[in-house]
């Protein structure tokens, strides 16, 4: 079953075409890998699938309704995104964490489960997120995704910047995940890492995907 | 009562005129030491005088309306709306990519305005008179113009500097006003410090114009001083009900309805 399908999708940004006539499954409960050199449109794509903009040509279904049917609030509670740029809000580890939930109102929640799923001990739930370092702060900004079980993750460049350690971490956490049943879109320009850890590859090049089955790609190198 | 500075215009006038020798001694000066603000000062006194000259006019005129009964009223309406008009203009500069950015400016500062000017004649803490509806008007639109400018001035810079961060709440499911609940909290307390701080220095480091004005007129000190806090009371509340409903509306201007940032931002 498709979780999100897109048809003839297009998108602009400052009048250059960023994403042209995609066409595209992302299959529910599997890691879909979207892999392609810098301003190719893998983070434009992500948005769209997070309706933090909306497409300017073709369909995109969620669930088989057109996306722009769902409440964009609800959609972005089931679907959530972890950026690449891991902003850290002011206060704690646990703030950061607990965020979704305060906001959406989520009271059988354990901050801790959340760390540990993206990785990380209990012992950093009293630190300042502010002073975390790179790889820190992209496993706290998974955490606070996964707060909201969401159905699916969609992670933009979640070990870009991050030692080759944390790295291996946040790989092993995002397989978990899938393992429960969650569908993971996965943005990189790592390609071994797209064979690694995805189901399915997509190759993203001058604003158009295509799927893959990695061989088409440079061998194990790096957009 | 007179306040012993002039009988008459004219005589107002030629005291002017003597006092402003001062004036040009400055411009004087800052032109030889370079200062490059002589011909911005002269124009500011220039427009300014003209301004006050015009308005002290209308103001004699109203007030010989006021023995009629209410011709006054919608004279003083005109100038009232021209207030508006001419604040919310200003006020909109200051975001000058902001799409409908004079009709939030207008909006804000009208009802902040209004609404303190009307509790003061509800609670007749002043009368329905023109020579005291007109200046307490202007303080009114002036003090909120100034809020209004500042609070969409802070909240221009902190969504321009924390895209990032308003785009990573949204991603999380928070809806445009979760998302930029601390922006607007920290622009509003930005807004009303000045304000503030003149409140808790009053009397202290400054007599305000008000207090000082009706002490010269002969008025007791301590009654002065009570009017002054009505003033400041019309002020503050004014100042936060400009600031609350700009960066509501504001917001409007930020975000669409599916809570995703506008690509002008």
């Amino acid at each position: 079953m498709n979780l999100y399908s897109l048809r003839g999708v297009g998108k602009a940004l400052s009048g250059r075409m960023v994403l042209d006539n995609v066409n595209l499954d992302i299959v529910a409960g599997r890691i879909t890998s979207l892999v392609g050199p810098s301003g190719s449109g893998k983070s434009t794509l992500l948005r769209l699938l997070n309706r933090l903009m909306e497409p300017d040509s073709g369909q995109l279904t969620y669930r088989g309704t057109a996306i722009t049917s769902k409440d964009p609030v609800s959609l972005r509670k089931e679907a959530a995104l972890v950026p690449q740029d891991s902003t850290m809000f002011p206060g704690s580890v646990e703030d950061n964490v607990c965020y979704a939930t305060r906001i959406h109102r989520i009271t059988d929640f354990n901050p801790a489960d959340a760390l540990e799923a993206a990785g990380l001990s209990t012992g950093y739930l009293e630190r300042d997120a502010e002073r975390l370092s790179g790889g820190e702060r992209k496993r706290v900004a998974l955490a606070r995704a996964l707060a909201l079980s969401p159905h699916a993750l969609l992670l933009d460049e979640p070990t870009s910047g991050v030692d080759p350690r944390s790295s291996d971490i946040i790989e092993q956490s995002v397989m978990r995940m899938r393992d429960g049943g969650t569908t993971v879109v996965w943005v990189t320009h790592d390609i071994e890492q797209a064979k690694r850890v995805s189901d399915h590859i997509v190759h993203v090049k001058d604003g158009e995907a295509v799927m893959s089955d990695g061989r088409d790609l440079q061998g194990g190198g790096v957009y | 009562m007179n306040p012993g500075f002039a009988q008459t215009p004219l005589e107002g006038l030629v005291i002017l005129a003597s006092v402003s020798i001062l004036f040009f001694l400055v411009v004087l000066v800052s032109s030889w030491k370079r200062v490059g603000i002589g011909k911005d000062m002269t124009k500011g006194f220039m427009v300014g005088g003209a301004q006050l000259a015009l308005v002290s006019i209308i103001l004699m005129a109203l007030i010989e309306w006021e023995g009629e009964g209410t011709m006054w009223l919608p004279a003083a309406a005109v100038m009232i709306t021209g207030m508006a008009i001419i604040s919310a203009a200003r006020s909109a500069r200051r975001s000058p990519d902001m799409p409908s950015a004079f009709r939030t400016t207008a909006a804000s500062i009208s009802l902040g305005s209004v609404l303190s000017l009307s509790v003061l004649l509800v609670a007749d803490a002043i009368p329905l008179r023109p020579e005291f509806v007109i200046p307490l008007a202007g303080m009114a639109f002036g003090n909120s113009m100034d809020i209004c400018s500042l609070t969409l001035d802070r909240m221009t810079r902190e969504f321009q500097t924390g895209r990032g961060m308003i785009e990573t709440r949204l991603s999380l499911g928070a809806t445009s006003s979760q998302a930029v609940e601390e922006i607007d909290r920290m622009a509003i307390r930005t807004a009303l410090i000045p304000t503030i701080d003149r409140m808790k220095t009053l009397g202290i480091i400054f007599i305000p114009g008000a207090m000082a004005g009706l002490i010269m007129a002969g008025v007791q000190p301590l009654v002065a001083a009570q009017f002054q806090l009505v003033i400041f009371l019309m002020i503050v509340g004014g100042g936060v009900i400009t600031s609350l409903a700009t960066v509501t509306l504001a917001r409007e201007s930020f975000f669409n309805e599916q809570h995703q940032l506008q690509d002008w931002v």
